[in-house]
């Protein structure tokens, strides 16, 4: 007889239930289905102090050491590979597609982490100011932000994102939309494999409609990379975001050092020259 | 640049030398006295070669226009409190109007133009600015009611160096972007504020233009006279009609600009309420926006700075331009164990600061730039006065006409004091005091706004550590208020987004193809 648990988010390096008490079923085109944690607005909360705390613990950490975090974190993804591709066939992937997802997402954590310690070399400038000062610019993280999937994001796009944000020192709240929490487990064992300091990214599983006001209104969070196409949803989301200016903003499937700049800042610093 | 109040430069002027107000004594020969607060005889620049109109159209297609809407405001001189001319107000058909112009030659004309000779173009208006920056800056400081010292030797020759630089990117773009191809965005609305009003239209305008966009600028209500005085610069440089057209009016004319359908890109410059407005508003469109709004930054002295010139810089943050500056250092910090011997240092460099006719060479402290704004630094003064701290004021005799408010700071403020968190946007700085670099960032950082801050210490490390904690976009470490064309502006948080200025100055006016 089989024992299936519960999927639990995973928020502040540790896997814990919602909040509410809620949980909800998915049945993936494969005929299994599998019982997920629904995250509450009370959960996007706690996970924004999670994301908050994880900043600075990110911050502190080399651009080396968080290439090497997520260069880790590919190599758990490659261990996992007999799970992931279980739970990507379930989902109506057959064997070949699925394995070209892992190979792809494998790839794309790879790419950007080694963009961890080269885009601010990329970005960044030198700037000849018209008088005695050093000047230069540098990209920094913006902070806490919110990775927010569509219902069908492919696990692909998702890590990509992630990594994306990540490479540039952000904290991340992910939600996770349909086509990825049955996923949920599996990516929150990588993340916690992976060296990855705890609350830097964290993974919830919730309805985007339910929560998308708390998402977009929540005064902490810099920014949401926002791969959901309802429009309506999305504008409602840019309205609310403008209170605190946060950017949403979109997510380049194809490899891309604009979806690590897209969500980071420039800092310009002068400084006299002189003896 | 600045010399007069450039920490950096200025270190011959030691604050402490400086005898106080009272011991005035008459000049003898052979003997300097420091104490010229009142021994300076009036030197004022001459209004001769400014002409202004008594009226002004609305400058569309390359030509003056009456308004359809027949309506006309007045902008007057902030120092006299006096009419200077009639300004149009352009109406909902006049924005379209406008719009449609900047259309019509994004496609017909500039779109098809090369690079280079956008570049050219550019080139002719920087020349041009510079051959006529004496009229410019003093017609800036005629309408807006800043010293002529800042309009001649900052806000004209920036403006003009600002063409400079984009005029050099026009042909150059594919270099900022390796591996990618770039494109313009289209039609740019652009509303930009009354405290540097040529500046901040050079600012909007040379990026876009460079980057192969045309646009339809807005000039603040105050401040309408330069930006109508550039648009005959455009003209002189036959810029192809309806490249740049120029729209003046009230708020409700931006808010009407920043809601046509026909832009592709609104960048703005004011407030952080009014920024938050256009997001909200823009929310289900594509309209590419960036921003530069409010600020409350932050200026931390450490007790091993060098005091005598951090007082300098902290006097160039927070009194140039009477404060009206979205990056003023409004907020100082110092450390515990100097902050009584600086308050002090403050006090007597403040006797040495003139305010009054901004026409006049000698003036440190011009204008408040308006009625509105002079009566909304008059409630913020007494509401910070009705709160705890201490406050002191310059006692010095201010024009009987015009908008004058000595410079004045608050002490014992903590973040919790109003004058902490409002911008004020005038002359008023409030004291606070830190014992611990983490306090100072701590501090610093306690703000909705992220746009600049200052750091005083002769220690590198300390300076870059701090720099590297602070979250704003602009930071000066031993210095402060400083800008270039090649160096990026633009803030953190609620200071807005996009940056103006250097490489990075390019990307809110171009779409990065995939």
């Amino acid at each position: 007889m089989k024992v299936s648990k519960t999927i639990k988010l995973y928020v502040g390096g540790a896997f814990i239930r919602s909040e509410s008490g809620r949980t909800y079923s998915l049945t993936g085109a494969g005929g299994q289905s599998c019982r997920v944690c629904l995250a509450s607005r009370k959960d996007f909360r706690n996970s924004v102090d999670a994301a908050k705390k994880g900043f600075p613990l990110w911050q502190k950490l080399t651009a080396f050491n968080r290439s090497q975090i997520l260069y880790r974190m590919a190599e758990m993804v490659e261990g996992k590979r007999q799970e992931f591709m279980g739970l990507l066939q379930n989902q109506g992937l057959d064997e070949a597609k699925a394995q070209s997802e892992i190979e792809q997402a494998i790839d794309l954590l790879v790419y950007y982490a080694g963009f961890c310690d080269k885009f601010q070399q990329l970005a960044g400038t030198i700037n000849p100011v018209n008088s005695p000062f050093q000047h230069t610019s540098s990209p920094e993280a913006l902070g806490a932000c919110c990775l927010v999937t569509a219902e069908d994001t492919p696990l692909t796009e998702f890590l990509g994102a992630m990594a994306a944000l990540l490479a540039g020192g952000n904290s991340i709240v992910c939600l996770l939309g349909p086509s990825l929490s049955p996923l949920l487990g599996v990516l929150g064992e990588v993340l916690q494999t992976s060296d990855l300091p705890s609350g830097v990214v964290n993974l919830l599983s919730g309805e985007l409609e339910e929560l998308c006001e708390v998402i977009a209104g929540h005064h902490e969070l810099r920014a949401i990379a926002c791969m959901a196409k309802d429009q309506s949803l999305k504008t409602r989301m840019r309205e609310l975001a403008a209170d605190n200016l946060k950017q949403v903003g979109p997510y380049y499937p194809e490899k891309s050092i604009e979806n690590i700049l897209n969500y980071v800042d420039y800092k310009s610093v002068w400084h006299p020259r002189g003896c | 640049m600045l010399t007069k109040h450039d920490g950096e430069q200025g270190a011959a002027q030691t604050t402490d030398t400086l005898l106080p107000k009272q011991s005035k004594k008459p000049l003898n020969k052979g003997q300097c006295s420091l104490d010229f607060a009142d021994d300076y005889a009036p030197a004022l620049e001459s209004t001769q070669m400014v002409s202004i109109n008594s009226r002004y159209g609305l400058f569309i297609d390359g030509k003056q226009q009456a308004p359809l809407s027949e309506q006309y405001f007045a902008t007057i001189n902030p120092a006299t409190a006096e009419p200077l001319a009639e300004i149009a107000v352009a109406d909902q058909r006049d924005v379209d109007k406008a719009v449609q112009s900047s259309r019509k030659a994004y496609e017909k004309v500039w779109s098809k133009l090369s690079p280079a000779k956008r570049g050219r173009y550019l080139y002719r208006i920087a020349r041009i600015l510079q051959e006529r920056a004496k009229e410019f800056a003093v017609l800036e400081t005629i309408d807006g009611g800043k010293p002529i010292k800042e309009s001649r030797d900052i806000d004209i020759p920036l403006a003009a160096a600002h063409f400079f630089y984009y005029a050099g990117w026009a042909d150059k773009l594919d270099y900022a972007y390796p591996g990618k191809s770039v494109r313009p965005l289209g039609v740019c609305g652009q509303v930009i504020p009354w405290n540097f009003p040529l500046l901040m239209a050079a600012w909007k305008l040379a990026p876009a233009l460079a980057c192969g966009n045309t646009c339809v600028l807005k000039p603040a209500e105050t401040t309408p006279l330069t930006a109508l005085l550039l648009a005959e610069v455009l003209q002189e440089a036959e810029l192809p009609d309806g490249v740049v057209n120029i729209i003046t009016g009230a708020g409700e004319t931006g808010s009407l600009l920043c809601q046509s359908h026909e832009l592709d890109k609104v960048a703005f410059t004011g407030s952080t309420d009014v920024g938050k407005l256009i997001a909200k508003n823009l929310a289900s469109r594509g309209t590419k926006l960036s921003l530069e709004l409010g600020g409350k930054s932050a200026h931390i002295v450490f007790k091993d700075a060098a005091i005598d010139q951090a007082v300098e810089g902290v006097i160039n943050g927070i009194y140039f331009n009477q404060g009206h500056v979205c990056c003023a250092g409004s907020r100082l910090l110092l450390e515990e164990s100097i902050a009584e011997l600086f308050v002090d240092k403050l006090k007597a460099r403040m006797q040495h600061l003139r305010v009054g006719n901004p026409l006049d060479k000698n003036t440190d402290i011009g204008a408040i730039n308006s009625k509105a704004q002079w009566e909304r630094i008059n409630t913020l003064i007494k509401l910070g006065k009705d709160e705890p701290g201490g406050f002191y004021q310059l006692d010095t005799k201010l024009p009987e006409k015009g908008y004058f408010i000595a410079p004045c700071f608050f002490t014992e403020q903590s973040s919790s004091n109003s004058l902490s968190q409002v911008e004020v946007f005038g002359p008023v700085l409030s004291i606070m005091t830190f014992r611990t670099p983490e306090e100072a960032v701590l501090k610093a950082n306690n703000t909705h706004y992220g746009l600049a801050a200052g750091i005083w210490s002769e220690k590198g490390a300390k300076v870059r550590d701090i720099a590297s904690k602070l979250n704003a976009g602009v930071i000066w470490a031993n210095t402060y208020n400083k800008f270039d064309p090649s160096a990026p502006f633009g803030g953190f948080k609620e200071s807005g987004y996009g940056r103006e200025g250097g490489l990075q100055g390019l990307h809110p006016y171009l779409e990065v193809l995939h």
